[in-house]
């Protein structure tokens, strides 16, 4: 007979966070590397370590940084960390994607370097089957909206770090939703203001990836 | 035509298993989560299913975080997801706060108290308004936060107790104790016993109170038989904050330490002694509270952060350290008595050394192995010399002790009274069966009997009444004219369950005294705990009263006196006597 050491599940049993904020800022990326892909192997689902271990882990390490617990370059170095690791993870496509062709757009204002949730957005999508396109990073929100407009995909997806200039993005939403593209919006500055994306008229928030995911295929698909 | 895809954005709603695959947990964890911690209340579809909001699936997503990285329990991850916990107060680097920062630093009243208490807690501004309320409230009247924000007080106040809320906050505002009211919101209605302070700040005076329940909390009362002298605390407390609320907060968090650190500053503001001990080889104190170093740790020192096998070496440190290995080794809890010798000097209750009352109960992880023992001590010293002088007398007293006839315990009770309080002057009443809005005096001396100070005595009699109808302790100071201001303090006499005619208040005891100011706490206490027990008793006299005899009874005694409803009382015991079912009380 074979022991088998059962463990209760939980969210604090089967995602060691901690333990990847502490290599993090450790500086031992290959820890923290090594602690994603084990947990990849065991959920078999990259969207499920995006959205509840290293998305996780960046927010904490972003809130340890504004209570004065860590240093600026701790936050800078744990991001940068959290990027390649997000980048070096094997695709986990789903079995039942979303229809083929099924194409979004995402963008970040102009000069926003915080990039790393949009990244984890556009891998979570493309093993959710959907094609994503991304404008170059220095067009401004008006030409992204005339880009949006042109190309007319089923969702459009914004993500910011730092606010950006807010009757810009209201014009941007407003001349999107006219052309009957939804809108997505999510990152930090939109986190932070949770009434914000109603003001601005967008069709969601996007407050991590595995949200993301199931509102663009609410507010694409529909 | 709108040209908008979709219905407008804070319009949409999502289902149960869109919810789940948007937080990566199963549906039965979401309803769970419903059901045991009310973390959210989704609307619902004409066919009953579930519809969650946007705002539903962020505080779902802050609950689940709060769980995943910070470790909490449930029960805390909630709270804290709701908002009702500040989380600047994780950090254990901190420094620890002193209970006067705690008031004076506070930019929101509400900080002045803990959430997590199960005592509901008000703020009100000067017109009387809620400004802040605290979990316990909001639970239990089963509203949101902000609903009760900017309400007048008296409006969530039983209609018959409103004259008595505003009395509360009518300038100036002042300290009271043990004022008791009624509250009631839709269906949900308990009944607290409030005391309140007054807190001054830069924009205005607040007034905060405190209510305990005593609807669930009050135990059935004792009788003047069980005064053993066992050494033991009184059986009957009224419910406080103990090891099982804090354990229950505790519950399978990843990290009790952390939770337990987020109610610091209650922790460090109440008198209770809190301690959590790590169940490891040198059993660590990891947290322990100013109220639990200072007076209840028998070493008298910080120990927090230390083994508790060297840091607890004195007598009641072994006690505790056993007890601890005690809760380790079988999973359960244990209560036991600590008490200290007395301070040279010592006057008064503490004569005799502080005592406390002392519960361990541990603390399970998720695989249900106790990891911590969480200590909870509250310094029972007055309930204690409550009991035993109350004690001393009954021992004196045979017609306390050794009767059951209700009128032989009246007399005594009434003789006895007289002593119970030097210089204050006792009334004992009864409520008339069938006029339970009227009461009648059994017996009386000193200013409750003085025939010259009718108007007096028609204000201490209102109050009485007002206690009995109400079913609430009173506590008034007042000036009535001549000889100085009087404290009356009226306990109704109040039975375990109702009695066999529907009533549910034998009578009150009352005490009045001039010109010596309030009554200290242990004077209530003594009061209290006389009033308990004379219940107890009476109520047990009650229920075994031969009913073929009530009216002779009542014929030859002011108590109880039988009215119109006396045959009501009669014919359900005649009937039983019939069928067999009464032969042990006829």
């Amino acid at each position: 007979m074979v022991a088998v050491d059962t463990q209760r599940s939980g969210p604090a049993a089967r995602f060691p966070v901690r333990d990847l904020i502490d290599a993090l800022l450790g500086g031992d990326d290959d820890e923290a590397f090594e602690l994603a892909a084990a947990m990849l192997a065991k959920t078999g689902s990259r969207t499920a370590v995006f959205a509840d271990m290293l998305h996780s882990a960046l927010l904490e390490i972003n809130n340890l940084w504004y209570a004065g617990h860590v240093s600026h370059r701790d936050e800078v170095r744990g991001a940068v960390a959290v990027r390649r690791i997000v980048c070096a993870l094997a695709a986990t496509p789903v079995a039942r994607p979303v229809p083929r062709g099924s194409r979004c757009i995402l963008a970040v204002p102009p000069g926003d370097p915080h990039d790393v949730g949009l990244t984890m957005l556009v891998l979570a999508l493309e093993d959710h089957g959907w094609s994503v396109e991304m404008p170059g990073p220095g067009a401004s929100l008006r030409e992204v909206a005339e880009h949006v407009v042109a190309r007319r995909p089923r969702l459009f997806g914004l993500s910011a770090g730092h606010q950006p200039p807010l009757p810009e993005v209201e014009r941007a939403i407003s001349t999107i939703r006219r052309a009957r593209v939804p809108v997505l919006v999510g990152g930090v500055a939109f986190n932070r203001r949770p009434d914000l994306w109603r003001r601005l008229g967008a069709g969601g928030l996007g407050t991590d990836v595995r949200v993301g995911v199931v509102l663009a295929q609410r507010l694409g698909l529909r | 035509m709108n040209a908008v895809t979709g219905p407008p954005a804070t319009e949409a709603t999502f289902s149960i298993g869109e919810v789940a695959a948007m937080l990566g947990i199963s549906p039965h964890t979401i309803r769970a989560w419903e059901r045991r911690h009310r973390a959210v209340r989704p609307g619902r579809t004409q066919s009953g299913q579930r519809r969650y909001s946007a705002d539903d699936v962020e505080l779902l997503r802050q609950v689940k975080y709060e769980r995943h990285v910070h470790g909490l329990s449930m029960r805390v991850a909630t709270l804290v997801a709701q908002g009702l916990i500040v989380p600047e107060e994780m950090d254990d680097r901190a420094p620890r706060p002193e209970p006067a920062d705690v008031v004076a630093a506070a930019a929101d009243p509400l900080r002045l108290v803990a959430d997590l208490v199960p005592e509901v807690v008000l703020v009100l501004d000067e017109a009387g308004r809620i400004s802040h309320t605290n979990t316990a409230l909001v639970r239990f009247l089963d509203v949101l936060p902000r609903q009760l924000r900017g309400l007048a007080f008296a409006d969530v106040v039983d209609p018959f107790d409103r004259a008595k809320a505003v009395e509360v906050y009518r300038p100036p505002l002042r300290q009271r104790r043990g004022w008791e009211l009624s509250l009631s919101m839709g269906r949900r209605r308990g009944f607290f016993s409030f005391d309140c302070w007054p807190v001054e700040r830069g924009d205005g005076s607040w007034l905060v109170l405190v209510g305990s329940g005593l609807d669930a909390g009050r135990a059935a009362p004792g009788s003047f038989a069980d005064l053993e002298p066992d050494g033991q605390a009184p059986g009957h407390r009224p419910a406080r904050m103990g090891g099982g609320e804090l354990r229950a907060l505790l519950e399978r968090a990843a990290d009790p330490r952390r939770s337990l650190l987020l109610l610091r500053r209650w922790l460090e503001a109440t008198a209770l002694g809190v301690a959590l001990v790590t169940a490891d080889a040198q059993l660590t104190i990891g947290y322990a509270n100013r109220a639990f170093e200072q007076s209840v740790g028998p070493e008298r020192r910080p120990v927090q952060g230390t083994p508790a096998r060297s840091a607890w070496v004195g007598a009641g440190g072994r006690q505790l350290v056993a007890g601890v290995e005690n809760v380790i080794r079988t999973g359960r809890t244990l209560r036991l008595p600590l008490c200290e010798p007395a301070a040279p000097g010592a006057t008064g209750p503490a004569a005799a050394g502080a005592v406390w009352d002392v519960e361990l109960g541990p603390v399970a992880d998720l695989r249900g192995a106790t990891t911590h023992v969480v200590i909870v001590a509250s310094d029972v010293t007055l309930e204690v010399d409550a009991w035993q002088r109350l004690r001393a007398l009954v021992e004196s007293a045979p017609l306390l002790r050794d009767t059951s006839e209700p009128e032989t315990l009246v007399r005594g009770a009434a003789r006895y009274a007289q002593e119970l309080l030097p210089g204050a002057d006792a009334l004992l009443a009864a409520v008339p069966v069938g006029r339970r809005e009227d009461v009648s005096v059994v017996a009386a001396s000193g200013l409750w009997s003085e025939a010259s100070q009718g108007r007096n005595q028609e204000v201490r009699m209102g109050l009485v009444r007002e206690a009995v109808r109400a079913r609430a302790s009173a506590e008034l100071e007042w000036n009535p004219g001549q000889g100085g201001g009087e404290v009356v303090r009226i306990v109704p006499l109040l039975p375990g369950r109702p009695l066999p005619d529907g009533g549910e208040v034998l009578g009150a005891i009352a005490f009045v005294r001039r010109g010596s100011g309030p009554f200290r706490a242990d004077e209530r206490q003594l009061i209290d705990e006389f009033a308990g027990r004379l219940a107890g008793a009476l109520e047990r006299a009650e229920q075994r009263r031969p009913a073929v005899v009530t009216s002779s009874l009542a014929a030859v005694s002011p108590w109880r006196r039988r009215t119109g409803a006396a045959r009501e009382v009669r014919e359900p015991s005649a009937r039983a006597a019939t069928t067999g079912l009464g032969a042990r009380s006829v």
